[in-house]
Order: C-alpha cells, then sequence, then structure tokens
C-alpha cells in the first residue's frame, strides 16, 4: 500500500528478531507467551528431529493465543466481523473459527501486521499439510528442520514474542468511538475511512453492523447516528456482497423484534436507497452454513479426509443459490477445486463441480465483477503454484474468458485470460490484493 | 338541533391529512366513513378488528418490511365508496397478522392484504411505518384500539383517536393505559429481551382490549415474586408462566417450535386476562396468579362508585406503591383505567 494513503488503525509491528537468527533456541529465547519448560520441549523435539510436532505445538500456542484474544470482541462481533451469521453468542469461537479466519480477522483488526500475516498463512499452509492424514509415501513428504523453524520464527515474532496479544491500540479507540460517540463528517476518522483501502471500509461497516446488532441504549443510538453517516458516505464503494449484509441485518433485526435498531437501519437503507439488497427471506443463512462447513473442512486438518461429507451436502441443497449466500458459498466451492499447494481431496471434486455447473452465466459475471475482488481466500490461492494451475484448467472448463470483456476491472480480466504461469497473472493478482489493502506493511 | 358525526370529525381528518402531507379529498371522506365503520366493526354478527394502512408506493412498503406478501383484492375510482368497499370486501380476512391496505395513485384505489415478519417476535409494520416511519414514505394506520374506539396515525406524528360513547373524552386514554400496563411487565425483564417482551405483551393486551369482556390486571412491585396476601382469594401459579425464556429461545434458534411455544403461552395469558377476577403480573414479565378475588372493605364502598369491576379497581389503586406497582382496568363498556406507582417506577 502507497505511504501517502490513510488507514483508520494499523497493524502490530512484529517483535524484532535478525534474519540471521534461525537456531530454535534463540528464537524460542523471545517467545514471551510460553513458559520455561514449553520453550525446553520445543528446543528438545527440534534436536531430536521431531520437526513436525515442534511446529504443531508452537502452531497451537500461537493460534490459541490469538482466537483467544478475538474471543474476548465477543462471538457476535467475530461472528458479524466475518460474516457468519451460523456463529451465535453461545458459539465456542476456538472451535467455530478456523485457522484461516483467525489470520484474516486478526490481520483487518490490527493484532498482526501485514507481513507477519503472510508469514503465518504460509506457516498455516504447512501445518495443514504435513497434519493431513498420511499417504503411503509419508516418510518422504515429512517436515523438515527449515520449515519448521519457518513455522516457529512466524509464530513467535507475530504472537508467542508479546507479553500479550491484543488489538492496535488505534483500531480500539476507533471501535469504541462508533458506539461512544457521536461522529461528524468533519472527524478525521471518518475522513481517514472514505479514503482507505477496501477492507478498512468492509471492516468498518462489519464493526457498525456488529454494534447494531448487539448494543442497546445510549450506545445503540451512537451507533444508528453512525452508520447513518458512514454507510451512505461508504455505500457507493461497497461491492454487492457487502451490501448484502447491510440488507441481511436488517432483515434480522426486524426478524427479532428489535424495533429501534431495525427503524434505524431503515432510515440508513432508504438513505442509499438499499432495499434492493434486503433479502425476501433468511433461507440464505442456511446456504452460508452450509458453505462454512465446506471451508471449516478445507481449512482444518486432515482437510482432504473431510471435504466430501460437507461438499456433498453443501450441493444437495438446492439448485438456485440465494444470492446473500452466493459469495461464500463460490468461496467454498473454489476452495475445493483449486484446493492448496499439496493437492486437492478428489472425493469433493464431483460435488463441487456439480453445484459449480449449475452456476449460469450471469452469477458467474456477478461473481467475478462483484465477488471475486474481495474474495481474499481465492485470491491468496491465485498466487500459489498449484491453485493456479487449477484455476487455469476451471477458467477454460466454464468458458470464463468469454465473460471477460464486459468486466471494468482490468486486473479480473486479466486473471480470466491470461496464462496463470505468467508473471502479468501474479502481478494482477496481487494488485487486486494490494486493492483491498491487505499488502499493508507493519 | 342536529349533531353529525361527519361535520365533527371532519376538520381533525383534514389537520391530519395536512399534517401527513397527504391531503386528498377522496381519502379524508373515506377516512371518516372507516373511522365510523371501525368502530364496532361486525360480519354476519361477528365483531372483527381489521387494520387498515393508506399509502402512495405499495412497492416501497413492502421492500422495507422483509417477509412480506400481498394480496390484491380489487380497485375503484378514487371516490370514499371505494375505502368502503375495500373494508368489505378485505376485512373478514384481516386477522392474524394480515392488515388491510388501500393505495392511492392519481386515479384510483387499490386494496388488498398484506403482512410481513417471520414470527410473532417480529417488528410489526405499523411499529416500522408509522411509530418509526419516514416523512418520505408517507403513510397513515386506522384501527379500533378499544370497543368503540378508533386511532388514525400518520408518519408525522399527527394522531385523532375518536370515542363513539358517552362522556368518556376526557377519562383516559387507552393507548396510555395499555402502554403503562405494559411497561410495568416489563420492567424487569432483562434488557436485551425488554423490548422484544414488551411488543409481544403490547399485541396480547391490544387484543384482550378489543375483546371487550373487560379484565383487571395487575403488576407486582419490583422483586416480588409471590402473591401478597390480599390476593389469597385467586388461583397462584406455581411455577409462575414466563415468557421471557420463550422469547429468547425463539430469538436465538428462530424455530418453529420456540413460534409455537410463545403462541400457546400467549393465548394463554390471554384467556387468564380475559378470566373474571384479577390477573396479577410480576416486573419480571411472568404470570403469578389469575382469577384473583378481593374484598371490598365495606367502609369504602361507594354504591355509586359503578360495576363490581371498577369498585375492585378503586380498591387496587389505592393498593399502588404498596402491594401493586401498577393497577389497570378495562371495563365492559369500553372504559380503560390505569394508575402505576408514581415516576413509572415499580
Amino acid at each position: 500500500m502507497a505511504s501517502t494513503e490513510l488507514v483508520p488503525w494499523s497493524g502490530k509491528e512484529a517483535v524484532s528478531l535478525a534474519p540471521s537468527v534461525t537456531e530454535p533456541r534463540e528464537i524460542v529465547g523471545v517467545a514471551r507467551q510460553l513458559t520455561l519448560k514449553e520453550r525446553q520441549q520445543i528446543v528438545a523435539a527440534f534436536n531430536g528431529e521431531l520437526y513436525e510436532m515442534a511446529a504443531t505445538f508452537v502452531w497451537n500456542k500461537a493460534l490459541t493465543s490469538l482466537k483467544a484474544q478475538l474471543g474476548k470482541l465477543g462471538a457476535a462481533f467475530v461472528a458479524e466481523m466475518l460474516d457468519r451469521p451460523d456463529i451465535d453468542s453461545d458459539s465456542p469461537l476456538e472451535q467455530k473459527l478456523t485457522d484461516y479466519e483467525a489470520l484474516k480477522l486478526a490481520q483487518e483488526l490490527g493484532i498482526i501486521g501485514g507481513t507477519g500475516a503472510f508469514r503465518l498463512r504460509q506457516a498455516f499452509e504447512k501445518i495443514s499439510h504435513f497434519g493431513s492424514a498420511p499417504s503411503e509415501d509419508a516418510e518422504n513428504e515429512e517436515m523438515s528442520a527449515d520449515e519448521a523453524i519457518g513455522v516457529l520464527r512466524a509464530c513467535v515474532t507475530s504472537v508467542l514474542g508479546f507479553e500479550r496479544i491484543e488489538a492496535a491500540l488505534d483500531f480500539k479507540d476507533f471501535r469504541d468511538s462508533l458506539g461512544q460517540e457521536f461522529l461528524t463528517e468533519d472527524d478525521e476518522s471518518v475522513a481517514k475511512l472514505s479514503a482507505s483501502p477496501y477492507f478498512f471500509k468492509r471492516a468498518c461497516i462489519r464493526m457498525l453492523l456488529a454494534l447494531v446488532k448487539s448494543s442497546l441504549g445510549a450506545e445503540l443510538e451512537n451507533a444508528l447516528a453512525n452508520a447513518n453517516l458512514i454507510v451512505p458516505n461508504l455505500w457507493d464503494d461497497l461491492l454487492k456482497p457487502d451490501r448484502y449484509q447491510v440488507g441481511r441485518v436488517y432483515a434480522e433485526l426486524m426478524s427479532e423484534g428489535k424495533s429501534v435498531a431495525a427503524s434505524g437501519m431503515k432510515r440508513v437503507l432508504l438513505k442509499v436507497r438499499g432495499f434492493d439488497f434486503v433479502p425476501e427471506d433468511l433461507r440464505s443463512r442456511s446456504f452460508i452454513s452450509a458453505a462454512h462447513a465446506v471451508i471449516e473442512a478445507h481449512e482444518g486438518m486432515n482437510n482432504f479426509y473431510n471435504e466430501p461429507a460437507p461438499t456433498r451436502a453443501l450441493e444437495r441443497m438446492g439448485s438456485v443459490i440465494p444470492i446473500p449466500a452466493f459469495p461464500i458459498c463460490m468461496s467454498a466451492l473454489l476452495s475445493i477445486r483449486l484446493g492448496n499447494s499439496y493437492g486437492i481431496c478428489y472425493d469433493a471434486q464431483s460435488p463441487a463441480n456439480s453445484a459449480l455447473k449449475r452456476i449460469s452465466p450471469e452469477r458467474w459475471m456477478y461473481y467475478l465483477s462483484d465477488c471475486l475482488p474481495a474474495d481474499e481466500r481465492i485470491l491468496y490461492k491465485l498466487m500459489q503454484e498449484s491453485p493456479q494451475t487449477r484455476w487455469g484448467v476451471l477458467v477454460e472448463e466454464f468458458g470464463l474468458p468469454q465473460l471477460a470483456p464486459d468486466l471494468s476491472n482490468k486486473d479480473v480480466r486479466n486473471i480470466l485470460t491470461i496464462s496463470p504461469a505468467s508473471s502479468r497473472f501474479q502481478q494482477s493478482v496481487a494488485r487486486v490484493i494490494g486493492s483491498l489493502g491487505y499488502a499493508s506493511k507493519g | 338541533m342536529h349533531l353529525s358525526l361527519r361535520d365533527m370529525v371532519s376538520g381533525q381528518v383534514s389537520d391530519l391529512l395536512d399534517t401527513e402531507g397527504m391531503q386528498c379529498s377522496a381519502t379524508h371522506k373515506g377516512l371518516i366513513l372507516l373511522i365510523n365503520s371501525l368502530a364496532l366493526y361486525r360480519d354476519e354478527g361477528r365483531a372483527l378488528f381489521p387494520e387498515v394502512f393508506v399509502f402512495d408506493k405499495l412497492d416501497q412498503i413492502l421492500q422495507m418490511l422483509p417477509f412480506s406478501e400481498h394480496v390484491p383484492i380489487g380497485s375503484g375510482p378514487k371516490t370514499e365508496g371505494t375505502m368502503t368497499d375495500a373494508l368489505k370486501k378485505c376485512a373478514p380476512l384481516a386477522q392474524d397478522g394480515w392488515a388491510i391496505y388501500i393505495l392511492r395513485d392519481s386515479n384510483a384505489f387499490h386494496y388488498g392484504l398484506f403482512r410481513s415478519g417471520k414470527h410473532i417476535l417480529s417488528v410489526r409494520p405499523d411499529d416500522l411505518l408509522i411509530e418509526n416511519g419516514e416523512p418520505e414514505v408517507p403513510a397513515l394506520f386506522v384501527h379500533q384500539i378499544a370497543d368503540g374506539t378508533v386511532e388514525l396515525r400518520g408518519v408525522n406524528g399527527g394522531t385523532l383517536v375518536v370515542t363513539f360513547g358517552a362522556s368518556r373524552a376526557s377519562e383516559t386514554s387507552p393507548v396510555d393505559a395499555q402502554r403503562a400496563l405494559v411497561a410495568s411487565i416489563v420492567a424487569d425483564v432483562q434488557e436485551d429481551i425488554r423490548e422484544q417482551t414488551a411488543a409481544f405483551y403490547r399485541s396480547l393486551v391490544s387484543r384482550v382490549v378489543k375483546a371487550g369482556h373487560g379484565t383487571l390486571a395487575v403488576v407486582l412491585p419490583r422483586g416480588k415474586r409471590s402473591l401478597p396476601r390480599i390476593f389469597k382469594d385467586g388461583i397462584p401459579l406455581k411455577p409462575a408462566v414466563s415468557v421471557a425464556e420463550g422469547i429468547s429461545e425463539l430469538i436465538q434458534y428462530d424455530s418453529c417450535a420456540a413460534n409455537t411455544t410463545l403462541q400457546a403461552k400467549g393465548a394463554l395469558i390471554t384467556g387468564m386476562l380475559l378470566s373474571d377476577g384479577i390477573t396479577a403480573f410480576a416486573s419480571d414479565g411472568s404470570v403469578r396468579g389469575y382469577k384473583i378475588f378481593v374484598k371490598h372493605p365495606s367502609k369504602n364502598t361507594n354504591p355509586n362508585a359503578g360495576g363490581a369491576r371498577r369498585r375492585t379497581f378503586e380498591l387496587l389503586k389505592s393498593r399502588v406503591g404498596q402491594e401493586v406497582a401498577c393497577a389497570f382496568m378495562q371495563s365492559q363498556d369500553g372504559a380503560t383505567d390505569y394508575k402505576r406507582r408514581e415516576n413509572g417506577i415499580n
């Protein structure tokens, strides 16, 4: 992200550790969240060449810490930030949140910086791959020392090296201001927001929605007044999936009998003429839950074993996916098709293909123009070699290049028409990710 | 001397239409007829309580009401006759959440029925369109609020309550009385479901009041969960009939079973309120007893104080601030009265 861009909050800087430090003993030496005993055990595991065991232990420690911090923000807040209506106040977040989602949210809230998030995502890929069910030649697929040290380093510098892991101070200030202050056009944070990259805008809208859904009294009044100011300011920039989230929240408030909150959101939707984005029913919630089950399997351990059942369940849900659930369903189905750097789940391909074949050209157009530019899950896959190759096959199979001329985003056009092996393809994907704001330093 | 209801109401309706920016000669005349008809609406001898909305943009209104549907019934020239036709054709169908709409365009009135919401806690159309309505979406709402009393309300705050009957204009507003009772019943309900519990009871009390049987209810003071000695002659409910759990469950799980359970509780409480005697609520939204009778102290009995229900109410009023936080009465002739502990605190 260019340094001239304004951001309402910035990611936490990683713990300083010289690039030349590669000794596990030295790396765990700065891991403040680990006890002396845990540090000794990790070093002993490395010395005993138990690399995967050491890396998995450190990874679980780091993710548990991250998820615990996210849990302190409240399940309702997390549910809205991730657009997961299937998470409610009783949901155990440590189980419901996939590691990928925890990383994504931690980055969005400034708990970890951009570079730290990038390294953790790479570590996550390694952990998922080596944690999968052993294949026939498992001995040749053991985690190497270098790979394990990479995981250890990412976890320590971004998470375990901090005394306490928490959201960036300016993020907390911003979040508090949405519920505790009555913001005006002249406020610095409001001005910054309009000029900030997309993910800040989306995060702000989701924070407002979470507040409107969960607040009462004066906090609700402030949140509604701020929504009435901020949502219209950002509406033209919002991609349709995020507009649908605003509409769905209004429908949920109406359904739950929250008259004050629903009336406030009605005012917002009237202002932006946004009632087209209010779902006629909440059938989409079932599809969203089914899609998240696929994603949980895909991003969890033993994914190649766990993907078929939820993918079949999603495929059987019905021939037409309700439009508010369409982006996440596509994200889930494409995740199955593209797999990860280490392969795909063969048994899940048939139901995923069957569901994808039912997608009309108009729906593909909608996904490519309005959903893919903000679907960081798929965009990150397109940065990896094997999923890129599978993308090339998929694009041809569904005749997607024919849709390219109608797309206004030049980079998305390139993603459909240029060979995934070329550097221009990589650059286009990187630019789309960069425009979201995820490439931000810190 | 000749007195006409039309003349008395006409000016008020005209002012209200001005306030609402909905002035129109046919609407004006039609509303007067609707107010008259709705006061004691009967179809084949059966009392009906249709709710009528008048607005200019059906599509926009339906978009604003998630989970809505509508059934067009007819249309006619833009005259008061079409409005009364609309009432006649739609009233028998306007039950269980269905309301009548009258859609105005430049030359005609189109009418039919619409409903919205997913379950019994969903925000009601009158709440969203009128109480919390927006001036850019003008709408009027006409309905009977008690036997012989009709309310006309608009988005901009225009309100007209027309009471048909002798010497009641100066008496307590049925709307105020119902609101006071409900506010007391939900005063100690946990905050995150208080709004929905209040809406549940508003709808329930409104049905009871329209039934015209008459009712007596009290709310016990904050923290009191058992019936005081004064209410010993009645049916205590142990355990209490509570709705808070059902409301939480319906919000959280959004299931048909939770909706049915809550509806059943509502029917039970409605039956209690329509029984002779007093129904006693606690301020946590639960019912603690019903069919309660109290002895009238002979020294305080004023033979001119009205019927038995009125005399009981006078006694209950005297206990407000002691064993009772709020007392509410609707007599069989439709008169409503209440007394709530001063400053509204139970």
